[in-house]
Order: C-alpha cells, then sequence, then structure tokens
C-alpha cells in the first residue's frame, strides 16, 4: 500500500463509494469547490463505483467503512478515509497538502 | 427528477427503517424503480450509514441494485419531528437516490449547499410548500 505521494504529482482525485451514486458524489462537489477557491485548477476530482476505480489511480477518498477493501483492490494508491461526509478533517489534510504542495499523506 | 410526485411533506417515521421505506415507496410511485430496490437501499443502510450530517440522510441502493432503476429520480421525505439515524443523530430531511447516471449530481450540489446554511437546513425541514424545496434543489448548476 501507498503511504504518500508528492501533491505535485498528483493528477486526479478519486472520490470513491461502493454505487457510486450518492455520498462520492456529494465528496465531490465539496472537494470541487474548496479547490476552486484556492484556484487549484490542475487537479481533476472525479468520483467512481469501488469497482471501477482504476488500477493506476494516484489518490483515492472514501468513507472508512470502505478503506479496507479499497486498499485491497489498489494497492498502489494513496488512500485516504473520511468518517463524515461533510466536513471531515481528512480532507482538509489533502486541500493543504495541494494548496502548499506537501505529500499527501494515506490515512484512516 | 425531482418533483412534487417524489416529494412528501409533513410526514412520520418510527424509525430508520420506515424512513427509508417511505422515500422508497416514493421512488417506486414516481415510476423510478421497482419496489426490489427499497431492499437494497435498506441492505446499504446496513452496511454503511448515509446519514450525510446536519440533519440530512440519502438512502440508495448498491451497485447490484442500480438494475432496478428505471429512470434517475430523487425523492425527498420530511420528518419535521426526526427520526434517529444514527448514535443520537437525528435525520429530519430523507433524500432518496435512485439513479443510472450523474444526471442529478446538480441536484446533490445544491442540497449540499442547502444544508451547509443552518436556516435553510431549518426552512427545508419544516417548510409546508413543496416550491420550497423544489426551488432550492432544482437549481441550476452556477458556472464552474
Amino acid at each position: 500500500m501507498a503511504d504518500s505521494i508528492p501533491a505535485t504529482d498528483v493528477q486526479t482525485i478519486i472520490f470513491c463509494c461502493e454505487a457510486g451514486i450518492g455520498s462520492s458524489l456529494m465528496g465531490v462537489n465539496s472537494l470541487k469547490k474548496k479547490l476552486k477557491k484556492l484556484d487549484i485548477k490542475d487537479v481533476q476530482v472525479i468520483h467512481k463505483s469501488a469497482r471501477d476505480v482504476p488500477e493506476d489511480a494516484q489518490v483515492i477518498v472514501c468513507h472508512k467503512g470502505m478503506a479496507k477493501l479499497v486498499r485491497q483492490r489498489v494497492p498502489g494508491a494513496v488512500v485516504v478515509a473520511f468518517t463524515h461526509f461533510l466536513n471531515d478533517p481528512a480532507i482538509d489534510r489533502v486541500v493543504t497538502a495541494l494548496e502548499n504542495g506537501y505529500e499527501i499523506q494515506a490515512e484512516g | 427528477m425531482l418533483s412534487s410526485q417524489t416529494i412528501q411533506l409533513q410526514a412520520k417515521a418510527s424509525d430508520k427503517v420506515d424512513a427509508i421505506r417511505q422515500a422508497g415507496q416514493l421512488l417506486v410511485e414516481g415510476g423510478c424503480v421497482i419496489p426490489a430496490y427499497i431492499d437494497g437501499m435498506l441492505a446499504r443502510e446496513e452496511s454503511m450509514s448515509t446519514y450525510l450530517g446536519n440533519g440530512v440522510a440519502i438512502p440508495h441502493g448498491q451497485f447490484d441494485d442500480l438494475s432496478q432503476v428505471q429512470k434517475t429520480c430523487i425523492s425527498v421525505l420530511q420528518l419535521p419531528e426526526g427520526v434517529e439515524w444514527e448514535d443520537g443523530e437525528m435525520a429530519y430531511l430523507i433524500v432518496g437516490i435512485a439513479a443510472t447516471s450523474d444526471e442529478h449530481i446538480n441536484i446533490l450540489s445544491n442540497l449540499a449547499e442547502a444544508i451547509e446554511d443552518p436556516k435553510i437546513t431549518e426552512e427545508l425541514t419544516h417548510t409546508q410548500d413543496e416550491k420550497v424545496i423544489l426551488e432550492y434543489l432544482n437549481r441550476p448548476a452556477s458556472p464552474d
């Protein structure tokens, strides 16, 4: 499992949930909005169902209840697990890393 | 996708399962899903809660249930008295989702934005006018 990735290498962040029709969409919206506010334009934010996550995914954000499954499926990705759909600090840490060019750390 | 047909105001639910069944039934009556989809909504909730925060939950089926979706729809079940969703967290607005594509992303985006504001959340959970719900959730997408 990947532990971290330099923010400057990240082109795409994938929000994933089981079905890909509910929670991951909410997450994508809120992250896009945060990045837009910071004028970060070179990172794409998309959503997928857990089954459709590509093997070469760089950063995957998912609910903590799905993290184990996602890590098994895509061992090379940095997986950031969150607890709350709205305003979770784990997601804010991803935003801060992107803003400042830090490493994005796997967590949760 | 969201019309007055799939909105139920001033509803009551005895518990979370009852609330999910009612939100699912609205989707059935709207011609959006076959009744079996409701079982999928309940199963999903068992495995992982769809409670968003701020009194709102978004129950929906699982990946394998999406074949039971006839058209992409959103239902809104308003519970002014609320129902306990998880560990003391009360849900007042139950937003059922049935989707085969991403057409509903704008409604969810509007929902996320609306419930960030406690005043709007209060309005959505107590209004007796379906138009208020429709107005907030069916807003056109803001330019990205």
